[in-house]
């Protein structure tokens, strides 16, 4: 018979009681499905043929290119890639006249081929990808109205166009290289709008509103804007949604839809469409994948898509094989690196964020920590008193202060972090989470000119924390004890902290996810990065680097930084070096001991890419990356713990009528079913019992009354009031005049393609 | 089974334990002596109130796990919506089911437990695969004394010490012994010429239950078997090379595998690039232990493939055990799967309630009290998919026929089923400890009562 096992690790403890009371399940698997992902990067044909020959499970970033029909065994999933957009010549004496650039804006649009597959033409920014597409769905409907009555287009207009499919859609207006033109049509990828949509999570802040509408209206339109006033105008509205300035939803959504009106009304750069990212992957059975969840702005290159993925032939474990487009030339270091689709994707397995993003809609799924936001009383109240010994960290520096008496915040969020080990065998402790801020605050504001410790791309993906962030109190460390079997014991801690924001209006998650205590690298692995870029060996961001003429930061693929690296670590090992800031909270001792230990990784692994994350690199070469799994116990999930994100349903909204004081509405549900290992769609009425296996279906059902100037008047939820059968109670006592119901139904929150409907009626008397 | 005897026939000796191989056996020889419990229906006795019953069932939702669990829930709703589309128990009250889920940890499911009780009322408690919580739930529902009929939790310390007089609860899943007993019988009788023994065991007490059983019941049955390597993958093992390597390098006749789930199978398909099937007999314990649809069609023929030792879908055939094909039909139908033995235990649970209401109902009329219902399940004998099913008196455990077979692709199914041909049925009352055998600390040290009760009585054969 075999020994007792022996102890397992720092906190994660195995204990040997000679009894026999453990069956064979294991209830918790920690991390995720598969034990070992590739990620190569591969041409779209080559690609095709992979996936078709069944040694490819899915292809990310870009469509394969099929040499004949695509084989049955592989399911698309198709994303918000991007949008089409067409602007003016800021240069040109013509189109000055608004009426005029609007007409012709339109024109060219309705003139565009619809021929183009992965485009969908469509005059206005929010889309069905979108999660606030139900706020704009009049709007939107109003825009295509307008766009099919348009009827006069200059003969003689030349289109500029950049990117294939621009070109395709421009067709025989396309203005020759080098000659004159009047608009340029271009494909903007989501990836481009913003430079925090494209980092790694380490340092970034989520911004609750990066996937709605407005805000990609925003980033898209604003810079065209000509007009001094309305360019204010929008500035005011943008800053009020941004910093919570409102009463409500219905304001809220008030300012989302004036903030796009006046975005679009110059018609200097329009939307002329948006653009699908049609990915694929391998459902056979039994070589083949299930359990695909996905994001429907990023696709499947998203963080819960390496959560979910399972293989068919494996209850779990397994070998995922993953293609991307492209060449993986970003630098992979877990500040402003990764930026490329493979790195993305390779980050997404190897680190962790505090919140991840909702696949479908623009909420949040709690990761590593839980948030309770609002007073110890219960009500989400603002104005908080701000403990006077609270932490805040000193812009430039990131020095640790005391808030002093006297502060007060609008938001106070009491987060709950799931600590685990890092690869290295270290803890996530608290002066981890206090070394995320402290290294925000010091890299994303410059402290003098010649500063070295700063970096732009960190600049503006901690932005909104900082402007955000008021202190944060540490509260307690729990730990608890979990039994897994008789012989298997394992010790969780979890650090409670306070921290107080200045915005209070969003929803609870969306709070949450602004500035939460979080690191998914250890403390002295920050260090390590922040002196070399210090010392010159290297810059954060390509940007940086570009600026410096230095490397740009890889802690793998950098033969000379590893050396030089190992070099420090060496150094501050001898020395048991710690920051300023950390020396009341790390000792020297426990200072060396980290260093050791992240010693003893690169020795083992070959690289310094230390996080707390599911998955690990084990191997890599120019355009390949092998990830394995680290099943440690102290991880927050286990195998199966995002699969309900997996193959969510949608509704189909049938009818829609006026009865007496209510509007009624049809609804039917699509969803997927599974048998075995097949799966297919099935379309009912939405019964009030739906479920999808196991699981009931939740409805949530809002709804929006217009008044006949398009403003938000009420809002509220149906009502799931029969099997296939919502109802909405109108308002009693309407003043006299048309209005305009916007209603949805999302299962689950759903607003995927979302099923919404527009009814217009007239009431009162 | 008597004392021990030196000079038994190896083939006499596995006659003795009452096993049969091949699709035509079903379980005959349990302690089931009255005819099966007549199905047809009975007027109730007495004013029957049309209150709902409410269940609490508690299983993996989520999880590894839910391999498990949700084919047993699948079992449960499939009975509680067959009972009720015929009117309810005793013709009126329909079954509730509340959920939960069980991967929320042992100290969770005991609070939800006395929620269950104490905040909805629960007339009834079902579910629980864990055998790390069966023993924490099994003395909150005596103490709450809420009527409980765990499907799963199998370990032997449940009723061997966590509640060793049991008054409410109850369990429907063959004890855990019985895995590496009946992967002992089934090698037994499909290689006896093996002596060279390998094993590879999860390195948990589940591992180690399974070795010692396994070993201690095949020495008794070939005499002169030898553990000529045993590997010990820690828990989340995923690289299995260096124990196969290990393992082909002592050259075993037969190798134990006590592996389950997605590591039973990165184990198989590592094990297939070395030609591991080729070069020894291979016995598990669990390979066919998860949904009958989880694993590929790559998995090789002729491995004994353990189900827990409970049930598997093909097995009692139809033509023997209408029962069984009508389920298997009837549950395929529902949820556009095969069932698993936690299907089986989840369903044949709420019919052995509905069968003890209606017997109690008989002879007390009205709704019968807990106590009345008790009484019936306790010695009751009830026609299951599996089986018979017998609930033994003394410690509340349910009793079937261990089952196991040699794997085998056939057409029709996108995984591997069981050779007809080979499937070995052992009644279960041969390889369990009788009724009142000491409990571990009751004279003996042994992990288990039966683990005592075979080294005891077992003869070692010729």
């Amino acid at each position: 018979m075999r020994a007792a096992p022996a102890v397992l690790a720092c906190l994660a403890v195995a204990f040997f009681f000679p009894r026999a009371h453990a069956g064979h399940e294991i209830a918790y698997y920690p991390s995720f499905y598969p034990q070992e992902i590739t990620v190569q990067t591969l041409d779209p044909a080559t690609a095709a043929e992979q996936l078709s020959k069944n040694s490819l499970h899915a292809y990310i970033g870009a469509t394969p290119k099929f040499s004949a029909a695509v084989p049955e065994h592989l399911e698309p999933v198709e994303s918000l890639d991007g949008f089409l957009v067409l602007s003016f010549d800021p240069a040109s004496a013509a189109f000055q006249d608004r009426e005029e650039r609007c007409a012709a804006g339109r024109g060219i649009i309705r003139a565009l081929s619809a021929e183009v597959k992965g485009v969908v033409l469509s005059a206005y920014p929010v889309t069905p990808f979108h999660p606030d597409y139900l706020h704009h769905l009049d709007r939107v409907e109003e825009a295509s109205q307008a766009l099919m009555s348009e009827q006069g287009v200059p003969p003689d207009l030349r289109v500029k166009a950049q990117g294939e499919r621009a070109e395709a859609l421009a067709g025989t207006r396309l203005a020759p290289e080098g000659e004159h033109w009047d608009v340029r049509l271009e494909r903007v990828r989501l990836s481009a709008l913003a430079k925090e949509f494209n980092l790694p999570s380490s340092v970034q802040s989520s911004p609750p509103w990066q996937k709605q509408g407005w805000y990609q209206a925003y980033r898209l339109l604003f810079s065209a804007m000509a007009d001094p006033a309305l360019k204010k105008n929008v500035e005011l509205t943008y800053g009020r949604l941004i910093k919570g300035e409102y009463k409500g939803r219905k304001e809220r959504i008030n300012l989302e839809r004036r903030l796009v009106a006046d975005l679009a009304f110059e018609c200097r750069r329009m939307v002329a469409g948006y653009t699908l990212r049609r990915e694929y992957y391998s459902a056979d059975l039994s070589g083949g994948i299930e359990n695909v969840a996905y994001d429907g702005q990023s696709g499947l290159n998203s963080a819960v898509f390496v959560r979910t993925a399972k293989l068919k032939d494996f209850p779990w474990n397994g070998w995922l094989y993953l293609g991307t487009e492209g060449s993986a030339e970003a630098a992979w270091n877990p500040v402003a690196g990764f930026t490329d689709t493979a790195g993305k994707l390779i980050w997404s397995a190897l680190g962790d964020t505090a919140l991840m993003p909702m696949p479908y809609n623009a909420s949040f799924i709690p990761n590593r920590v839980s948030a309770e936001v609002g007073s110890a009383d219960g009500k989400k109240v603002f104005n908080f008193k701000v403990p006077p010994a609270a932490l805040t960290f000193k812009p430039g520096s990131g020095e640790l202060r005391m808030v002093g008496a006297g502060r007060t915040s609008s938001s106070k969020i009491t987060y709950r972090v799931n600590a685990s080990l890092y690869q290295d065998g270290t803890k996530t402790e608290v002066s981890d989470l206090l070394y995320a801020y402290i290294f925000a605050f010091r890299w994303g504001e410059k402290s003098n000119a010649g500063d070295r410790a700063f970096d732009p791309v960190v600049e503006s993906a901690t932005r909104l924390m900082r402007e955000l962030f008021v202190g944060l109190r540490v509260v307690r460390v729990d730990s608890k004890t979990t039994e897994l079997a008789p012989d298997i014991k394992y010790i969780r801690e979890t650090p409670e902290v306070e921290v107080y924001l200045n915005h209070g209006k969003s929803d609870p998650l969306e709070i949450a996810a602004m500035a939460p205590p979080w690191s998914t690298l250890p403390w002295h692995l920050v260090v390590l990065m922040e002196e070399a870029v210090k010392r010159g060996l290297a810059a954060f961001s390509e940007m940086e680097a570009d600026r410096t003429d230095t490397s740009w930061l890889d802690l793998a693929r950098d033969p000379k930084i590893q050396t030089e690296l190992r070099a420090l670590i060496a150094e501050f090992e001898k020395q048991g070096y710690r920051p300023d800031e950390l020396t009341a909270r790390v000792s020297r001792d426990d200072a060396r001991a980290r260093w050791a230990a992240i010693k003893k990784f690169a020795e083992t692994h070959y690289h310094l890419l230390v996080t707390n994350g599911p998955f690990r690199l084990k191997e890599w070469s120019e355009n390949k990356a092998v990830l394995e799994v680290v099943r440690e116990l102290t991880y927050t999930w286990g195998v199966g713990a995002f699969d309900g994100y997996a193959y969510p349903a949608r509704a189909v909204i049938t009818d829609a009528r006026r009865v007496d004081g209510k509007v009624v509405l049809d609804v039917e549900l699509e969803k997927v079913v599974k048998a075995q290992r097949r799966y297919s769609t099935l379309r009912e009425a939405f019964g009030k019992e739906a479920s999808r296996g196991l699981f009931r279906i939740r409805a949530d059902a809002p709804y929006l009354l217009l008044n006949a100037n398009g403003e938000v008047i009420h809002t509220g939820a149906a009502s799931h009031v029969a099997d296939g059968r919502f109802e909405i109670p109108l308002p009693k006592g309407l003043p006299a005049g048309r209005y305009t119901l916007l209603a949805g139904v999302f299962p689950d929150g759903n607003t995927l393609r979302p099923g919404v409907t527009r009814l217009t009626f007239k009431a009162g008397t | 089974m008597g004392n021990k005897t030196k000079h038994l026939d190896r083939r006499a000796f596995l006659s003795q334990l009452g096993v049969t191989v091949g699709a035509a056996s079903v379980g005959t020889a349990g302690y089931f002596a009255a005819p099966p419990m007549a199905q047809a229906a009975m007027k109730p006795k007495g004013n029957i109130p049309d209150k709902p019953i409410k269940t609490g069932h508690i299983t993996f939702l989520t999880g590894p796990a839910e391999i498990l669990g949700g084919p047993g829930l699948r079992g449960h709703l499939l009975a509680a919506e067959e009972i009720n589309a015929a009117g309810g128990l005793l013709g009126k009250r329909k079954i509730e089911t509340l959920q939960a889920d069980e991967a929320a940890g042992t100290d969770a499911n005991v609070k939800e437990l006395r929620r269950m009780k104490l905040s909805e009322g629960i007339d009834l408690f079902t579910g629980v695969i864990s055998s790390g919580n069966t023993p924490a739930l099994g003395p909150v529902a005596e103490e709450l004394g809420v009527l409980t009929l765990f499907n799963d939790g199998c370990t032997d310390f449940l009723f061997d010490k966590a509640v060793p007089n049991p008054k409410y609860v109850f369990r429907v899943t063959n004890i855990q012994s019985a895995d590496g007993i009946t992967a002992a019988v089934g090698a037994a009788t499909s290689w006896p010429d093996v002596r060279k023994i390998a094993s590879i065991q999860p390195d948990y007490s589940y591992g180690r239950n399974v070795h010692e059983h396994f070993t201690l019941a095949l020495s008794r049955m070939i005499p002169g078997t030898e553990v000529v390597a045993e590997a010990w993958p820690k828990l989340f093992t995923t690289d299995f090379t260096p124990h196969i390597t290990k393992l082909l390098a002592a050259n075993p006749d037969l190798l134990i595998v006590g592996l389950w789930g997605g590591d039973y199978v990165a184990f198989y398909k590592q094990a297939l690039r070395y030609g591991l099937f080729d070069k020894m007999k291979v016995a598990t314990t669990l390979a066919f232990g998860g949904v009958p649809h989880a694993i590929g069609k790559d998995h090789p023929e002729g491995v004994l493939a353990g189900v827990h030792a409970n049930y598997h879908f093909l097995f009692p055939s139809g033509d023997r055990w209408p029962l069984n094909k009508s389920f298997v039909e009837r549950y395929h139908t529902r949820w556009k799967e095969y069932p698993s033995f936690e299907s089986d235990g989840g369903y044949a649970a709420l019919y052995a309630y509905k069968a003890a209401v209606e017997k109690a109902n008989q002879l007390v009329g009205g709704w019968p009290e807990d106590e009345a219902i008790i009484s019936m399940l306790e010695g009751m004998g009830l026609d299951t998919p599996a089986g018979y099913l017998y609930i033994r008196p003394d410690n509340h455990q349910g009793y079937k026929d261990a089952v196991t077979g040699l794997s085998k692709n056939l057409p029709g199914y996108d995984f591997p089923v069981w050779d007809p041909e080979s499937i070995i049925s052992i009644p279960i009352r041969n390889i369990t400890a009788p009724p009142n055998w000491p409990k571990p600390g009751q004279g003996h040290e042994e992990s288990t009562a039966a683990a005592n009760w075979i080294k005891t009585t077992w003869p070692s054969v010729a």
